[in-house]
Protein backbone atom coordinates (compact mmCIF):
# COMPACT_ATOMS: atom_id res chain seq x y z
CA UNK A 1 0.00 0.00 0.00
CA UNK A 2 1.25 3.54 -0.88
CA UNK A 3 1.81 5.65 2.43
CA UNK A 4 1.01 9.47 2.05
CA UNK A 5 -1.01 9.03 -0.89
CA UNK A 6 -4.15 11.71 -0.58
CA UNK A 7 -6.94 9.80 -2.31
CA UNK A 8 -10.34 12.00 -3.64
CA UNK A 9 -12.00 10.48 -0.32
CA UNK A 10 -9.30 11.36 1.95
CA UNK A 11 -9.43 14.85 0.49
CA UNK A 12 -12.70 15.75 0.52
CA UNK A 13 -12.67 14.52 4.50
CA UNK A 14 -9.75 16.70 5.40
CA UNK A 15 -11.35 19.46 4.08
CA UNK A 16 -15.11 18.96 5.00
CA UNK A 17 -13.31 21.05 8.52
CA UNK A 18 -12.24 23.65 6.60
CA UNK A 19 -15.41 24.14 3.84
CA UNK A 20 -17.38 23.84 7.52
CA UNK A 21 -15.65 26.37 9.32
CA UNK A 22 -15.76 28.96 5.83
CA UNK A 23 -19.70 28.58 6.37
CA UNK A 24 -19.73 29.33 10.15
CA UNK A 25 -17.13 32.41 9.14
CA UNK A 26 -19.77 33.43 6.38
CA UNK A 27 -22.84 33.16 9.19
CA UNK A 28 -21.03 35.27 11.31
CA UNK A 29 -19.62 38.27 8.51
CA UNK A 30 -16.19 37.09 9.18
CA UNK A 31 -15.47 37.87 5.11
CA UNK A 32 -11.77 38.30 5.46
CA UNK A 33 -11.72 34.77 7.34
CA UNK A 34 -13.27 33.12 4.94
CA UNK A 35 -11.55 34.40 2.40
CA UNK A 36 -8.21 33.31 3.93
CA UNK A 37 -9.81 29.49 4.89
CA UNK A 38 -10.53 29.40 1.08
CA UNK A 39 -6.97 29.48 0.30
CA UNK A 40 -6.20 26.39 1.78
CA UNK A 41 -8.81 24.57 -0.60
CA UNK A 42 -7.37 22.90 -3.76
CA UNK A 43 -8.16 25.09 -6.68
CA UNK A 44 -9.07 21.88 -8.93
CA UNK A 45 -11.88 21.69 -6.15
CA UNK A 46 -15.45 23.77 -7.57
CA UNK A 47 -15.97 24.74 -3.76
CA UNK A 48 -12.68 26.84 -3.64
CA UNK A 49 -13.88 28.88 -6.25
CA UNK A 50 -18.07 29.45 -5.05
CA UNK A 51 -16.90 30.00 -1.45
CA UNK A 52 -14.26 32.45 -3.16
CA UNK A 53 -17.20 33.66 -5.14
CA UNK A 54 -19.76 34.25 -2.13
CA UNK A 55 -17.15 35.84 0.21
CA UNK A 56 -16.63 38.44 -2.52
CA UNK A 57 -19.94 38.95 -2.80
CA UNK A 58 -20.75 39.78 0.50
CA UNK A 59 -17.73 41.76 0.36
CA UNK A 60 -19.32 43.77 -2.32
CA UNK A 61 -16.55 42.75 -4.68
CA UNK A 62 -19.45 41.97 -7.15
CA UNK A 63 -16.97 41.37 -10.53
CA UNK A 64 -14.69 38.92 -8.87
CA UNK A 65 -17.38 37.62 -7.50
CA UNK A 66 -18.76 36.88 -10.68
CA UNK A 67 -15.84 35.47 -12.19
CA UNK A 68 -15.26 33.40 -9.76
CA UNK A 69 -18.80 31.89 -9.79
CA UNK A 70 -18.78 31.26 -13.33
CA UNK A 71 -15.79 29.26 -12.88
CA UNK A 72 -17.94 27.31 -10.24
CA UNK A 73 -20.64 27.06 -12.47
CA UNK A 74 -18.30 25.43 -15.33
CA UNK A 75 -17.04 22.78 -13.02
CA UNK A 76 -20.31 21.59 -11.88
CA UNK A 77 -23.12 23.39 -13.59
CA UNK A 78 -25.88 20.95 -11.73
CA UNK A 79 -24.86 22.35 -8.15
CA UNK A 80 -28.21 24.19 -7.08
CA UNK A 81 -26.00 26.62 -4.47
CA UNK A 82 -23.66 27.76 -7.15
CA UNK A 83 -26.22 28.20 -9.25
CA UNK A 84 -27.96 30.12 -7.18
CA UNK A 85 -25.34 32.45 -6.35
CA UNK A 86 -24.68 32.93 -9.84
CA UNK A 87 -28.59 33.39 -9.78
CA UNK A 88 -27.93 36.93 -7.71
CA UNK A 89 -25.16 38.09 -9.16
CA UNK A 90 -26.53 37.65 -13.12
CA UNK A 91 -29.84 36.36 -14.50
CA UNK A 92 -31.71 37.47 -11.20
CA UNK A 93 -29.49 40.61 -10.41
CA UNK A 94 -31.49 43.40 -9.55
CA UNK A 95 -34.74 41.41 -9.09
CA UNK A 96 -35.14 41.72 -5.75
CA UNK A 97 -35.05 45.81 -6.13
CA UNK A 98 -36.75 46.23 -8.99
CA UNK A 99 -39.68 44.26 -7.23
CA UNK A 100 -39.98 46.70 -4.28
CA UNK A 101 -39.35 49.44 -6.84
CA UNK A 102 -42.64 48.47 -8.82
CA UNK A 103 -44.46 48.04 -5.67
CA UNK A 104 -43.21 51.62 -4.60
CA UNK A 105 -45.08 52.40 -7.85
CA UNK A 106 -42.44 52.52 -10.15
CA UNK A 107 -43.84 51.61 -14.31
CA UNK A 108 -47.49 52.35 -12.97
CA UNK A 109 -49.65 54.41 -15.45
CA UNK A 110 -50.56 57.98 -15.03
CA UNK A 111 -52.93 58.36 -12.03
CA UNK A 112 -55.18 60.78 -13.68
CA UNK A 113 -55.15 57.83 -16.84
CA UNK A 114 -56.31 55.17 -14.47
CA UNK A 115 -58.73 57.00 -12.43
CA UNK A 116 -60.57 58.25 -15.98
CA UNK A 117 -60.68 54.72 -16.66
CA UNK A 118 -62.35 53.64 -13.58
CA UNK A 119 -64.94 56.45 -13.53
CA UNK A 120 -65.60 55.44 -17.02
CA UNK A 121 -65.68 51.53 -15.94
CA UNK A 122 -68.25 51.99 -12.87
CA UNK A 123 -70.42 54.53 -14.76
CA UNK A 124 -70.70 52.03 -17.58
CA UNK A 125 -71.64 49.34 -14.77
CA UNK A 126 -73.99 51.68 -12.98
CA UNK A 127 -76.01 52.30 -15.73
CA UNK A 128 -76.71 48.63 -16.65
CA UNK A 129 -77.74 47.86 -13.71
CA UNK A 130 -80.24 50.86 -14.12
CA UNK A 131 -78.04 53.27 -11.88
CA UNK A 132 -76.55 56.17 -12.77
CA UNK A 133 -72.81 57.17 -11.18
CA UNK A 134 -72.32 60.51 -13.12
CA UNK A 135 -75.29 61.75 -14.44
CA UNK A 136 -73.37 64.18 -16.95
CA UNK A 137 -72.37 61.31 -19.59
CA UNK B 1 -20.27 62.12 -10.13
CA UNK B 2 -22.67 64.07 -9.11
CA UNK B 3 -26.66 64.85 -10.39
CA UNK B 4 -27.44 61.44 -10.88
CA UNK B 5 -29.16 61.10 -7.40
CA UNK B 6 -32.54 62.33 -7.96
CA UNK B 7 -36.08 61.71 -6.70
CA UNK B 8 -39.13 60.83 -9.01
CA UNK B 9 -41.45 63.41 -9.30
CA UNK B 10 -44.47 61.52 -10.77
CA UNK B 11 -44.85 59.68 -7.43
CA UNK B 12 -43.79 62.19 -5.26
CA UNK B 13 -46.18 63.55 -2.93
CA UNK B 14 -46.77 67.11 -2.58
CA UNK B 15 -45.20 67.57 1.18
CA UNK B 16 -41.93 65.45 0.18
CA UNK B 17 -41.30 67.76 -3.31
CA UNK B 18 -41.24 70.75 -0.11
CA UNK B 19 -39.71 68.96 2.06
CA UNK B 20 -37.10 68.33 -0.49
CA UNK B 21 -37.14 71.87 -1.92
CA UNK B 22 -36.41 73.04 1.64
CA UNK B 23 -33.68 70.77 2.16
CA UNK B 24 -32.14 71.88 -0.72
CA UNK B 25 -32.68 76.01 0.37
CA UNK B 26 -31.23 74.57 3.48
CA UNK B 27 -27.90 73.11 2.02
CA UNK B 28 -27.76 76.05 -0.18
CA UNK B 29 -27.77 78.50 3.39
CA UNK B 30 -25.68 76.07 5.10
CA UNK B 31 -22.83 76.74 2.30
CA UNK B 32 -23.19 80.04 2.33
CA UNK B 33 -23.19 80.61 6.11
CA UNK B 34 -20.13 78.06 6.66
CA UNK B 35 -17.73 78.68 3.28
CA UNK B 36 -19.20 81.95 1.60
CA UNK B 37 -21.01 82.91 -1.29
CA UNK B 38 -18.92 80.40 -3.35
CA UNK B 39 -19.75 77.50 -1.25
CA UNK B 40 -22.81 77.87 -2.95
CA UNK B 41 -21.67 77.10 -6.32
CA UNK B 42 -21.20 73.44 -5.22
CA UNK B 43 -24.87 72.64 -4.36
CA UNK B 44 -25.78 68.94 -5.56
CA UNK B 45 -29.13 67.07 -5.35
CA UNK B 46 -26.43 64.32 -4.53
CA UNK B 47 -25.46 66.14 -1.11
CA UNK B 48 -29.01 67.54 -0.43
CA UNK B 49 -30.18 63.66 -0.29
CA UNK B 50 -26.94 63.37 1.69
CA UNK B 51 -28.73 65.37 4.60
CA UNK B 52 -32.21 64.14 4.15
CA UNK B 53 -30.86 60.42 4.57
CA UNK B 54 -28.53 61.50 7.28
CA UNK B 55 -31.58 63.28 9.42
CA UNK B 56 -33.56 60.27 8.58
CA UNK B 57 -31.98 58.38 10.38
CA UNK B 58 -31.10 60.70 13.41
CA UNK B 59 -34.46 61.82 13.70
CA UNK B 60 -33.68 65.10 14.28
CA UNK B 61 -36.17 67.70 14.92
CA UNK B 62 -36.03 70.48 12.36
CA UNK B 63 -36.26 73.88 12.65
CA UNK B 64 -37.53 75.77 9.26
CA UNK B 65 -37.56 79.93 8.38
CA UNK B 66 -38.49 81.37 5.08
CA UNK B 67 -35.91 82.66 3.63
CA UNK B 68 -34.39 85.17 0.79
CA UNK B 69 -32.99 83.27 -2.27
CA UNK B 70 -30.63 84.76 -4.64
CA UNK B 71 -32.39 82.98 -7.50
CA UNK B 72 -36.00 84.54 -6.60
CA UNK B 73 -35.33 87.23 -4.59
CA UNK B 74 -39.06 88.47 -5.15
CA UNK B 75 -39.99 85.20 -3.03
CA UNK B 76 -38.49 83.59 0.79
CA UNK B 77 -38.51 79.90 0.63
CA UNK B 78 -38.66 77.86 2.72
CA UNK B 79 -35.65 76.63 4.32
CA UNK B 80 -34.86 74.12 6.62
CA UNK B 81 -32.29 75.21 9.39
CA UNK B 82 -29.32 73.85 11.19
CA UNK B 83 -29.53 70.50 10.79
CA UNK B 84 -26.76 67.96 11.03
CA UNK B 85 -27.56 66.26 8.09
CA UNK B 86 -26.75 69.97 6.44
CA UNK B 87 -23.94 70.95 8.18
CA UNK B 88 -22.27 67.38 6.76
CA UNK B 89 -23.69 67.46 3.63
CA UNK B 90 -22.15 71.01 2.84
CA UNK B 91 -18.88 69.66 4.83
CA UNK B 92 -18.51 66.65 2.24
CA UNK B 93 -19.67 69.25 -0.76
CA UNK B 94 -16.64 71.36 0.03
CA UNK B 95 -14.59 68.48 0.63
CA UNK B 96 -15.01 66.47 -2.26
CA UNK B 97 -15.42 69.04 -4.60
CA UNK B 98 -11.81 70.78 -3.82
CA UNK B 99 -9.99 66.78 -4.34
CA UNK B 100 -12.25 66.84 -7.47
CA UNK B 101 -10.84 70.05 -8.80
CA UNK B 102 -7.25 69.17 -7.37
CA UNK B 103 -7.36 65.43 -9.54
CA UNK B 104 -8.66 67.54 -12.70
CA UNK B 105 -5.70 70.02 -12.11
CA UNK B 106 -3.33 67.44 -11.94
CA UNK B 107 -4.36 65.35 -14.85
CA UNK B 108 -5.76 67.73 -17.25
CA UNK B 109 -3.63 70.65 -16.16
CA UNK B 110 -7.29 72.86 -16.92
CA UNK B 111 -6.63 76.12 -15.53
CA UNK B 112 -10.05 76.81 -14.60
CA UNK B 113 -9.22 74.26 -12.43
CA UNK B 114 -6.54 76.00 -10.78
CA UNK B 115 -8.33 78.97 -10.26
CA UNK B 116 -11.09 76.61 -8.70
CA UNK B 117 -8.57 75.74 -6.15
CA UNK B 118 -7.55 78.82 -5.31
CA UNK B 119 -11.50 80.14 -4.84
CA UNK B 120 -11.98 77.39 -2.39
CA UNK B 121 -8.73 77.04 -0.71
CA UNK B 122 -9.75 78.62 2.82
CA UNK B 123 -13.12 76.76 2.73
CA UNK B 124 -10.91 73.49 2.36
CA UNK B 125 -8.85 74.32 5.14
CA UNK B 126 -12.16 75.28 6.99
CA UNK B 127 -13.18 72.02 6.86
CA UNK B 128 -10.31 70.26 8.17
CA UNK B 129 -11.15 72.01 11.40
CA UNK B 130 -14.99 71.31 11.56
CA UNK B 131 -14.10 67.27 11.53
CA UNK B 132 -10.62 66.67 11.18
CA UNK B 133 -10.77 63.15 11.68
CA UNK B 134 -13.67 62.63 8.98
CA UNK B 135 -11.31 65.14 6.59
CA UNK B 136 -8.58 62.93 7.27
CA UNK B 137 -10.24 59.81 6.36
CA UNK B 138 -11.88 61.72 3.02
CA UNK B 139 -8.49 62.65 2.11
CA UNK B 140 -6.80 59.15 2.95
CA UNK B 141 -9.70 57.19 0.49
CA UNK B 142 -9.65 59.96 -2.68
CA UNK B 143 -5.81 60.37 -2.81
CA UNK B 144 -5.68 56.58 -2.93
CA UNK B 145 -9.00 56.23 -5.06
CA UNK B 146 -7.39 58.75 -7.65
CA UNK B 147 -3.72 56.92 -7.60
CA UNK B 148 -5.83 53.42 -8.40
CA UNK B 149 -7.33 55.65 -11.38
CA UNK B 150 -3.70 56.00 -12.53
CA UNK B 151 -2.50 52.22 -12.03
CA UNK B 152 -3.03 49.92 -15.13
CA UNK B 153 -3.76 46.29 -14.63
CA UNK B 154 -6.35 47.14 -11.73
CA UNK B 155 -9.48 44.96 -11.57
CA UNK B 156 -13.12 46.76 -11.16
CA UNK B 157 -13.72 45.73 -7.44
CA UNK B 158 -10.21 47.22 -6.73
CA UNK B 159 -10.33 50.32 -8.53
CA UNK B 160 -13.99 51.03 -6.53
CA UNK B 161 -13.11 50.36 -3.30
CA UNK B 162 -11.82 53.36 -2.07
CA UNK B 163 -14.35 55.42 -2.98
CA UNK B 164 -16.77 53.11 -1.95
CA UNK B 165 -15.14 52.97 1.32
CA UNK B 166 -15.33 56.27 1.52
CA UNK B 167 -18.90 56.81 1.73
CA UNK B 168 -19.09 53.68 3.38
CA UNK B 169 -17.29 55.33 6.08
CA UNK B 170 -18.32 59.11 6.11
CA UNK B 171 -22.00 57.33 6.49
CA UNK B 172 -21.64 55.55 9.28
CA UNK B 173 -19.47 57.55 11.26
CA UNK B 174 -22.64 59.54 12.94
CA UNK B 175 -24.47 56.04 13.00
CA UNK B 176 -25.60 54.54 16.32
CA UNK B 177 -23.82 51.86 17.79
CA UNK B 178 -25.90 48.83 16.30
CA UNK B 179 -26.44 50.38 13.36
CA UNK B 180 -22.88 51.07 12.13
CA UNK B 181 -22.60 48.00 10.12
CA UNK B 182 -25.89 48.48 8.06
CA UNK B 183 -24.96 52.03 7.30
CA UNK B 184 -21.77 50.85 5.70
CA UNK B 185 -22.96 48.50 3.97
CA UNK B 186 -25.70 51.14 2.52
CA UNK B 187 -22.58 53.74 1.80
CA UNK B 188 -20.65 51.15 0.49
CA UNK B 189 -23.09 49.47 -2.21
CA UNK B 190 -23.95 53.62 -3.15
CA UNK B 191 -20.26 54.60 -3.42
CA UNK B 192 -20.53 51.59 -6.13
CA UNK B 193 -23.85 52.52 -7.73
CA UNK B 194 -22.49 56.08 -8.01
CA UNK B 195 -18.96 55.25 -9.10
CA UNK B 196 -20.42 52.82 -12.02
CA UNK B 197 -23.31 54.73 -13.58
CA UNK B 198 -20.80 58.05 -13.73
CA UNK B 199 -18.26 55.17 -15.70
CA UNK B 200 -21.30 54.20 -17.73
CA UNK B 201 -22.82 57.69 -18.75
CA UNK B 202 -19.19 58.95 -19.64
CA UNK B 203 -18.31 55.81 -21.58
CA UNK B 204 -19.26 57.57 -25.21
CA UNK B 205 -17.30 60.37 -24.14
CA UNK B 206 -14.08 58.78 -22.32
CA UNK B 207 -13.13 56.04 -25.50
CA UNK B 208 -13.89 59.07 -28.04
CA UNK B 209 -11.49 61.06 -26.02
CA UNK B 210 -8.67 58.05 -24.73
CA UNK B 211 -9.59 59.30 -21.37
CA UNK B 212 -9.68 56.58 -18.54
CA UNK B 213 -12.94 54.78 -17.75
CA UNK B 214 -13.33 52.23 -15.10
CA UNK B 215 -15.01 49.87 -17.68
CA UNK B 216 -13.03 49.82 -20.36
CA UNK B 217 -9.68 50.35 -17.82
CA UNK B 218 -10.91 47.08 -16.36
CA UNK B 219 -13.24 44.52 -18.15
CA UNK B 220 -11.74 42.03 -20.54
CA UNK B 221 -12.87 43.23 -23.56
CA UNK B 222 -11.45 45.24 -26.39
CA UNK B 223 -13.20 46.90 -29.24
CA UNK B 224 -12.81 49.98 -31.52
CA UNK B 225 -15.78 51.75 -30.81
CA UNK B 226 -17.70 52.25 -27.39
CA UNK B 227 -20.89 50.72 -28.57
CA UNK B 228 -19.08 47.50 -29.30
CA UNK B 229 -17.49 48.01 -25.78
CA UNK B 230 -21.06 48.48 -24.24
CA UNK B 231 -22.27 45.33 -26.43
CA UNK B 232 -19.69 42.75 -24.94
CA UNK B 233 -19.66 44.14 -21.60
CA UNK B 234 -23.43 44.97 -20.72
CA UNK B 235 -23.83 42.25 -18.49
CA UNK B 236 -21.07 42.86 -16.47
CA UNK B 237 -22.01 46.73 -16.53
CA UNK B 238 -25.37 45.47 -15.69
CA UNK B 239 -24.69 43.08 -13.00
CA UNK B 240 -22.45 45.42 -11.22
CA UNK B 241 -25.02 48.42 -11.05
CA UNK B 242 -28.01 46.53 -9.97
CA UNK B 243 -26.45 43.91 -7.24
CA UNK B 244 -25.39 46.77 -5.28
CA UNK B 245 -29.18 48.06 -5.40
CA UNK B 246 -30.24 44.83 -4.66
CA UNK B 247 -27.80 45.39 -1.72
CA UNK B 248 -28.95 48.31 -0.49
CA UNK B 249 -32.80 47.35 -0.58
CA UNK B 250 -31.13 44.10 1.60
CA UNK B 251 -29.42 45.90 4.17
CA UNK B 252 -32.28 49.21 4.21
CA UNK B 253 -34.56 46.82 5.54
CA UNK B 254 -32.65 47.16 8.56
CA UNK B 255 -32.29 50.59 8.87
CA UNK B 256 -33.97 52.47 11.93
CA UNK B 257 -35.42 55.33 9.80
CA UNK B 258 -37.40 57.74 11.66
CA UNK B 259 -38.82 60.91 9.24
CA UNK B 260 -38.72 61.48 5.31
CA UNK B 261 -39.22 57.75 4.82
CA UNK B 262 -41.72 58.37 1.93
CA UNK B 263 -38.42 60.90 0.40
CA UNK B 264 -35.73 58.77 0.92
CA UNK B 265 -37.68 55.73 -0.74
CA UNK B 266 -38.76 57.29 -3.37
CA UNK B 267 -35.10 58.68 -4.34
CA UNK B 268 -34.00 55.07 -3.99
CA UNK B 269 -36.89 52.84 -5.54
CA UNK B 270 -37.87 55.51 -8.39
CA UNK B 271 -35.35 58.11 -8.62
CA UNK B 272 -32.40 55.82 -9.30
CA UNK B 273 -33.54 52.96 -10.69
CA UNK B 274 -34.95 55.48 -13.18
CA UNK B 275 -31.75 57.28 -14.15
CA UNK B 276 -30.22 53.61 -14.22
CA UNK B 277 -32.42 52.49 -16.76
CA UNK B 278 -32.46 55.87 -18.78
CA UNK B 279 -28.76 55.91 -19.27
CA UNK B 280 -29.10 52.32 -20.33
CA UNK B 281 -31.39 52.69 -22.57
CA UNK B 282 -29.57 55.40 -24.28
CA UNK B 283 -26.37 53.27 -24.00
CA UNK B 284 -27.93 50.19 -25.55
CA UNK B 285 -29.69 52.07 -28.42
CA UNK B 286 -26.20 53.24 -28.92
CA UNK B 287 -26.89 57.20 -28.44
CA UNK B 288 -24.38 58.58 -26.58
CA UNK B 289 -25.98 61.65 -25.29
CA UNK B 290 -24.84 62.18 -21.35
CA UNK B 291 -27.40 62.31 -18.50
CA UNK B 292 -25.36 65.27 -16.39
CA UNK B 293 -22.99 67.51 -17.53
CA UNK B 294 -19.45 68.02 -15.58
CA UNK B 295 -19.19 71.49 -14.01
CA UNK B 296 -22.75 72.68 -14.34
CA UNK B 297 -23.66 74.10 -10.93
CA UNK B 298 -27.60 72.80 -11.36
CA UNK B 299 -27.68 69.99 -13.82
CA UNK B 300 -30.48 70.00 -16.18
CA UNK B 301 -33.00 67.52 -16.43
CA UNK B 302 -33.23 65.88 -19.73
CA UNK B 303 -36.23 64.21 -21.00
CA UNK B 304 -35.11 61.26 -22.91
CA UNK B 305 -36.77 59.62 -25.64
CA UNK B 306 -36.82 56.68 -25.10
CA UNK B 307 -40.57 55.17 -24.50
CA UNK B 308 -39.11 52.37 -23.17
CA UNK B 309 -37.48 53.99 -20.42
CA UNK B 310 -39.39 56.22 -17.44
CA UNK B 311 -37.88 58.79 -16.45
CA UNK B 312 -38.51 61.80 -13.95
CA UNK B 313 -40.96 64.33 -14.07
CA UNK B 314 -40.63 68.27 -14.82
CA UNK B 315 -40.67 68.71 -10.68
CA UNK B 316 -37.12 69.77 -10.42
CA UNK B 317 -36.45 72.10 -8.24
CA UNK B 318 -34.21 73.80 -10.70
CA UNK B 319 -33.99 77.09 -10.22
CA UNK B 320 -37.43 77.79 -11.25
CA UNK B 321 -39.46 76.69 -8.31
CA UNK B 322 -42.96 75.32 -8.75
CA UNK B 323 -45.84 77.34 -7.09
CA UNK B 324 -47.48 75.08 -4.95
CA UNK B 325 -48.36 76.91 -1.93
CA UNK B 326 -45.80 76.74 0.46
Amino acid sequence: MNEGVVTLDTYYNQNADIKAEIRKCMQRNLIDDALSLTEQLDDSDPDFYFFQAWAFAEKGWTQRAREYARIAMQMDNANAEYAALWNRLDNQAGHVYKAQSGRQGYGRDCGCCEMASCLVCSDCCCESMGGDLITCC
Amino acid sequence: MYGYIRFYGDELKMKDLRLFKAYYCGLCHTLKHNYGQRGRMLLSYDMTFMAIFIDAVSGEKLSLDRLACPVSPWKKKLTILNSRGLEKAAFLSILMGYYKMEDVWQDDRMPLAKVAMALYKKAFRRTSDQWPETAAIIEEKLREFYQNEKTSGIGLDELTHPFAELIALVLSSDAEEGQKDVFYKIGYHAGRWLYFIDALDDLPKDVTKGSFNAFTATLPYSAPTWQQFYEAAKDDIYANLFVSLDEIHRYLKFLNIKQHRELIENIFYLGIRSVSELILCRRRKGNDEPFAEPFKIRTTCRHGTEQDALIPSSDFPEGKEASSGE
